[in-house]
């Protein structure tokens, strides 16, 4: 029996490590009471101190999802959510008073970060050398933005969604929900009800942003659905660069995550909107993880523009993600490079839309999945041209690696084309890690998660090229990371 | 013959989907049909009763698909199924036989007139080995492989249009070939419609033993120009290492409304051989389920539609990959022109250890103009890990340079294209059949851009 012991609290100890950012920082917070009725909402909205017209839409999104319901045909399983047991309104609480300097920030916050790694302490030190802003956002409300001076010489105002809405209230109205609307779907509509925060970046005319833009996002309390709004407008011929990265503390009870992003891109604009997603995949057990239900797609509203969307998804247990694009101005251009692991007893479902709109739109998908131990992944996409879209154009790729003989791969590309001068096509493959190589590496004296790491990594090549220097090497790391333990 | 009968459970989505579809007043009439055949039907055996019974309650739960049914997104039959069709006793020898694609091609003519055999109009082989029944023939004593055959059907390719067709069929063709049996000319069976606006449920069953090897052609054709519905049921049960070449042609007129669930089940090393044409028909729709269910089997499925004016084809098709070893391989190409509509959904499932799965498919549509449609589903599910899957779609025009190339050379425009839009034909049907069996096809073809030639210039031209 106590042999017994001693082998749950081993693996325990590993499962532990091997989820290096998996600790919770105990700061007191300011919560909403469980579940979800219109005074939960109104008190959400008192807090963030909302418009009036910001409460209504809330209140109508929330009586609009009580007659949705939760979409099944997704290729995941999972235990129903109560969404009556969930906490929808957390923030630290240093909330009140924001502080002047980093002296003035909660010392256990600050040690929260040093831990993911990023140095914020030296950043503050060395502004205006490092050329990145991270608008840190911990459990729903955003502590300490950097760099805004750089960016307000500018012209840009990369803030909190919330304070977007007190200092530019009519640019929030005029685009938020004008690509997703505020009944798109059921996590959709429920994160119109209930977003706490998120970030919003306006990009003015002619304005190429000076630096990327990133936000860590960190999901803290137990019990707390993080409900993020995310909305960027890039004006006529701008051009901004975004990046997004998460980690979360280890949890055993699922954490429900629906976010919603919105971009806008008009004429000649261009935006990147790069992710590296690595939350809580639960334990080898598939007990416990992140629920990722995310809503994200971007408008190309004027001609000649651009949105590039790039994933890595290794985190979760349970993703549901489709970054899409709507291809509205005559040559606009959508991309969507996508690296999705699966290890254990993760499940995802993710893929992107392509909407061709106007003439010549471009659309090119990159998709590379890689299910290991016990997982299931699923590319699920669409294409869709409309009559009108003269010469378009779509490629998709998407390519599935199997690695061990318990897990899953699966594809369904919708493919629908009414444009007799649109040119469509389709590849896709799913195929086991290659033994040959494999042993190739291993007869070079490379450990066998080494080879896997570095096939793996190869295999990936094509969308990680497509991140930005500062997210391609932890993507690298990232991809190593997540399928330790898959093989031997 | 080894069959084990399954049991039949619509998933838990399904369930939903059908409170959500609630009987309406299209599945009215034809719920009262049902009741008419089952209380006509003296000279049936009880057993054939209790099976009818069984289709009826099971398309009451299903009803008419609709879009909302994931396997059906692409069509929309519940329209359709409006208009009022005759179920004909099919009793009277039709006045004239059509000419089909495969009359140069010496073979065994089964012919079927409104959903009924008619033993004057067919040559029938008379050969130890070979068994053809008839249902209406053999009205009390159904042999028991052909209960089996029936049953294996109901179970393996539920759903509503074959439990419709179970409560309504008037007839069905069975056929099965002992071990050692050597056929010396395919099997022709012709499906005509011959009375107007009617409706005919059909089945048709084929038994290949071991080391079997046949050819089974199969056309459709219309005597008159009214819309007609036919619901047909196909089950395919392949022995060890046996061969079948499947070759069908829909050429129906233009009205007509023509569904079929095809199953096929193949054991070790089988092989299953099936290339279709459509260029008839108002709605084509054909749902094809091929279990590899012994190691090696190995499957090749093709097809081609030429569709004008308002024509819907869709082939919805599921290869399911449940033994090691096996192979399967999809084409599906078309032209469309006017406002005509391309379906393909293909989806291959490699159950866990079917390791040493190879599975290709492809599909590729051209679009002719400003109003036609293709879409296509390619779908991939898998659960082993030593496999190769793959799967590719393309979704475009003529090829502009190519078209230059031939005008440039004083090829008038509608050659051209025709010439162009051939070759795309062609090459699906020379690496589904031999000569032989492919000859009638590309004649086929060929006469069709003849007709058409006039819709394929006219339309979607763009300099």
């Amino acid at each position: 029996m106590v042999a017994v012991q001693d082998t749950i609290k081993d693996v325990h100890a590993l499962d532990v490590d091997k989820y290096k950012y998996g600790f919770v920082t105990d700061i007191e917070s300011d919560k909403a009471p469980k579940g979800l009725n219109p005074d939960i909402i109104r008190f959400i909205s008192a807090k963030k101190n909302d418009p009036e017209w910001m409460l209504e839409l809330r209140l109508k999104a929330y009586e609009r999802w009580l007659e949705m319901e939760e979409p099944t045909w997704a290729k995941v399983n999972y235990d129903p959510i109560d969404f009556q047991d969930i906490h929808y309104y957390a923030a630290p609480k240093s909330d009140a008073d924001r502080p002047d300097s980093l002296d003035d920030v909660d010392p256990e916050l600050l040690r929260t970060y040093e831990k993911l790694g990023i140095p914020l302490v030296e950043q503050a030190l060395l502004a205006g050398v490092k050329n990145v802003a991270v608008d840190a956002v911990f459990d729903s409300v955003s502590v300490v933005t950097t760099f805004k001076e750089n960016l307000a010489e500018a012209g840009v105002i990369f803030c909190p969604i919330s304070e977007a809405l007190q200092t530019h209230p009519e640019l929030v109205k005029k685009y938020l929900g004008s690509v997703v609307p505020m009944a798109d779907n059921f996590y959709a509509t429920l994160n119109s009800a209930v977003f706490t925060d998120g970030s919003f970046v306006y990009i003015p005319e002619g304005v190429r942003c000076p630096m990327e833009l990133s936000t860590y996002f960190r999901i803290n309390e137990a019990n707390t659905g993080q409900f993020e709004r995310t909305l960027i407008i890039a004006e006529k011929g701008s051009y901004v660069s975004y990046l997004e990265g998460c980690t979360a503390p280890m949890r055993d009870e699922n954490q429900l995550h629906a976010a919603v992003v919105e971009l806008i891109a008009m004429e000649d604009a261009e935006i990147k909107y790069s992710t590296v997603q690595n939350w809580y995949p639960g334990d080898s057990e598939g007990k416990g993880g992140i629920y990722n239900f995310v809503t994200k797609r971007g408008d190309c509203r004027g001609a000649n523009s651009k949105i590039s969307w790039t994933q890595v998804e290794t985190g979760s247990a349970v993703t549901w993600k489709y970054p899409s694009c709507i291809l509205r101005g005559d040559n606009s251009v959508g991309e969507f490079y996508s690296i999705a692991i699966t290890n254990n007893h993760q499940q995802a479902d993710t893929g992107t839309k392509m909407i061709h709109l106007g003439k010549n739109t471009r659309s090119r998908i990159i998709s590379k999945g890689i299910s290991a131990g016990q997982a299931q992944s699923t590319y699920r996409g669409l294409v869709n041209i409309h009559p009108k879209a003269a010469s378009a154009r779509n490629y998709t790729q998407c390519d599935s690696l199997l690695i061990g003989d318990k897990c899953g791969a699966h594809t369904v590309p919708y493919i629908e084309s009414r444009s007799p001068s649109a040119v469509v096509e389709h590849e896709a493959t799913t195929s086991k890690l290659s033994e040959e190589q494999l042993f190739y590496c291993r007869q070079r004296g490379l450990s066998e998660e080494e080879s896997v790491a570095l096939l793996v990594n190869g295999f990936c090549r094509d969308v990680l090229q497509q991140l930005p220097m500062e997210f391609a090497v932890e993507a690298q790391k990232l991809v190593s990371i997540s399928l330790e333990g898959s093989v031997g | 013959m080894p069959l084990k009968p399954m049991s039949v459970q619509p998933t838990q989505k399904q369930t939903t989907l059908r409170v959500a579809a609630s009987q309406g007043d299209i599945e009215k009439p034809y719920l009262d049909a049902c009741e008419r055949v089952l209380a006509e039907g003296v000279r049936e055996s009880d057993w054939l009763k209790a099976h009818r019974r069984e289709g009826i309650e099971r398309f009451k739960a299903y009803g008419f698909p609709h879009r909302r049914v994931e396997a059906w997104k692409f069509t929309d039959l519940r329209p359709k199924m409006k208009e009022q069709f005759n179920l004909v006793r099919g009793q009277e020898t039709p006045q004239h036989v059509v000419v089909t694609p495969f009359d140069e091609t010496p073979s065994y003519r089964l012919f079927i007139n409104d959903g009924v055999f008619e033993s004057a109009l067919s040559s029938v082989p008379k050969q130890n080995g070979v068994e053809i029944v008839t249902l209406r023939q053999s009205g009390q004593d159904l042999p028991a492989w052909v209960k089996d055959q029936l049953v294996s059907t109901a179970s393996l390719s539920s759903g509503p249009m074959l439990e419709l067709g179970t409560a309504l069929m008037r007839d069905g063709l069975f056929i099965y070939i002992a071990e050692g049996t050597v056929l010396d000319r395919p099997l022709h069976v012709i499906f005509q419609t011959t009375s107007e606006t009617a409706q005919y449920h059909t089945r048709l069953s084929i038994v290949l033993e071991k080391g079997v090897e046949a050819t089974l052609l199969e056309s459709h054709v219309s005597a008159n120009g009214q819309a007609s519905f036919h619901n047909q049921a196909t089950q395919i049960q392949l022995g060890e290492g046996a061969i079948l070449r499947h070759i069908s042609v829909e050429a129906t007129h233009k009205e007509n409304l023509h569904v079929t669930s095809l199953n096929a089940r193949l054991a070790q090393s089988a092989s299953y051989t099936a290339m279709s044409a459509v260029s008839g028909g108002a709605l084509v729709r054909t749902e094809a389920k091929i279990m590899l269910e012994g190691a090696g089997a190995r499957t090749n499925l093709s097809g081609v539609y030429m569709l004008v004016e308002t024509q819907h084809c869709d082939h919805t098709i599921v290869i399911d990959h449940a033994a090691p070893n096996c192979t399967s391989r999809q084409v599906y190409q078309g032209v469309l022109t006017e406002s005509a509509r391309g379906v393909f959904q293909g989806k291959v499932v490699v159950a866990k250890g079917a390791g040493g799965t190879d599975a290709h498919q492809l599909s590729r549509a051209l679009l002719l103009s400003d109003k036609a449609e293709a879409d296509a589903k390619p779908e991939l599910e898998i659960y082993a890990d030593d496999v190769k899957c793959s799967h590719g779609a393309t979704i475009g025009e003529l090829d502009r340079e190519a078209l230059f190339y031939l005008r440039a050379r004083g090829i008038p425009l509608g050659q051209a294209k025709s010439l162009l839009i051939e070759a795309f034909l062609d090459d699906v049907v020379e690496g589904a059949a031999d000569e032989v069996l492919s000859a009638p096809i590309k004649n086929h073809i060929s006469n069709w851009l003849k007709e058409h030639e006039a819709q394929i210039i006219q339309e979607g031209h763009r300099p």
